[in-house]
């Protein structure tokens, strides 16, 4: 008669091996099998946590619930907007940069410089010109 | 207008009915859900915060509208928790920096309470043998932490487990045999060391 060995107890005590019909009969297998039941239970007394602890704790959790609660709402708006605002910006500044206005300023700019090139006197003085015309 | 007032102080009511039954079931699962995070997360601090997290996501996830009534609510809890530390395992590998809270102050919150044995030299020689499996989960990936946390401390079924992790139970068995392999040295202490003494 093969007895369980230390695995066989293990694997035993976490479920991932059945009960089988030797540690039924087996006397010596039965009596170590209760004593690992009562290790087992012994080792997992749960330790106390002070009371005082637990009390803050949950004090900590019932201002977090309010906080939750009342600010909510507002903050819930609040990144809205906000991301609102963002999409707002992110589809207005590429067509601000490639506006046609940008294209008739420098059709503009263009053709006053070639204005500039074909006259001799520069284009600051027309308006000292229009002083002295009747 | 009467109506408007009428319908104010009773969601109010029903509010603080509700905040008061939360209460009381916050007060029966509290520590069972800290000591979950604490053997999970190794850090009363952390701990601390990961057990306020999991109660707060609780209240929100049952406060709205499209809410369902629990089968099972300390496993739904369970799962709350267990994820919430994995998160924060997750997030801790990059956190090189984080302080370790000093031993005396895990101390004065953590006392370890006289196991049922036969003597004192017992008792403390269990204590040890469960501060050193404690220490030991760190050799654990952090499935194979949750699983045998949820199967050594809180004694959860296997199926249960399962459910909590939301795996198939083949899988649970495969990370409970390969945690309860790394932690062999330690499992044979606690339950091998003292064969033939009783």
């Amino acid at each position: 008669m093969k007895h369980w060995t230390e695995n066989d107890f293990q694997k035993w005590l976490y479920g991932l091996k059945e009960e089988d019909s030797h540690l039924a009969a087996c006397g010596e297998c039965r009596a170590e099998s209760e004593r690992l039941r009562v290790a087992r239970r012994r080792t997992l007394a749960a330790p106390e946590v002070s009371e005082e602890f637990l009390a803050a704790q949950r004090r900590g959790i019932y201002n977090r619930l309010n906080h939750a609660t009342r600010n909510f709402a507002p903050l819930r708006w609040a990144l809205s907007a906000a991301m609102l605002l963002v999409l707002v910006v992110g589809f207005t500044l590429p067509h601000l940069k490639q506006s046609p206005v940008t294209l008739t300023n420098d059709e503009q700019l263009y053709s006053d410089l070639a204005a500039m090139e074909q006259t001799s006197e520069p284009k600051a003085i027309q308006p000292l010109h229009k002083l002295f015309e009747k | 207008m009467m109506g408007a007032m009428a319908d104010r102080l009773e969601a109010s009511l029903d509010h603080e009915a509700s905040t008061r039954e939360f209460g009381a079931w916050m007060t029966s699962e509290q520590k069972r859900i800290f000591l979950l995070c604490k053997r999970m997360l190794q850090d009363i601090g952390e701990a601390d915060s990961a057990t306020q997290d999991t109660f707060v996501k609780a209240w929100q996830s049952l406060n709205r509208p499209e809410s369902k009534d629990l089968d099972n609510p300390a496993s739904w809890l369970t799962r709350i928790a267990v994820n919430t530390c994995l998160d924060r395992l997750r997030s801790r590998r990059w956190q090189f920096w984080r302080k370790r809270p000093a031993p005396e102050d895990e101390q004065n919150i953590l006392r370890v309470t006289p196991a049922a044995g036969p003597n004192a030299e017992d008792q403390i020689f269990a204590a040890e043998i469960g501060d050193r499996l404690q220490l030991a989960l760190v050799k654990l990936s952090l499935r194979q932490r949750a699983v045998f946390a949820l199967r050594h401390y809180e004694d959860r079924s296997l199926a249960d487990i399962a459910g909590i992790l939301d795996l198939d139970v083949g899988t649970v068995k495969v990370h409970l045999f390969r945690a309860i392999e790394k932690l062999r040295e330690e499992l044979h202490d606690l339950y091998f060391r003292d064969r033939g003494k009783q």
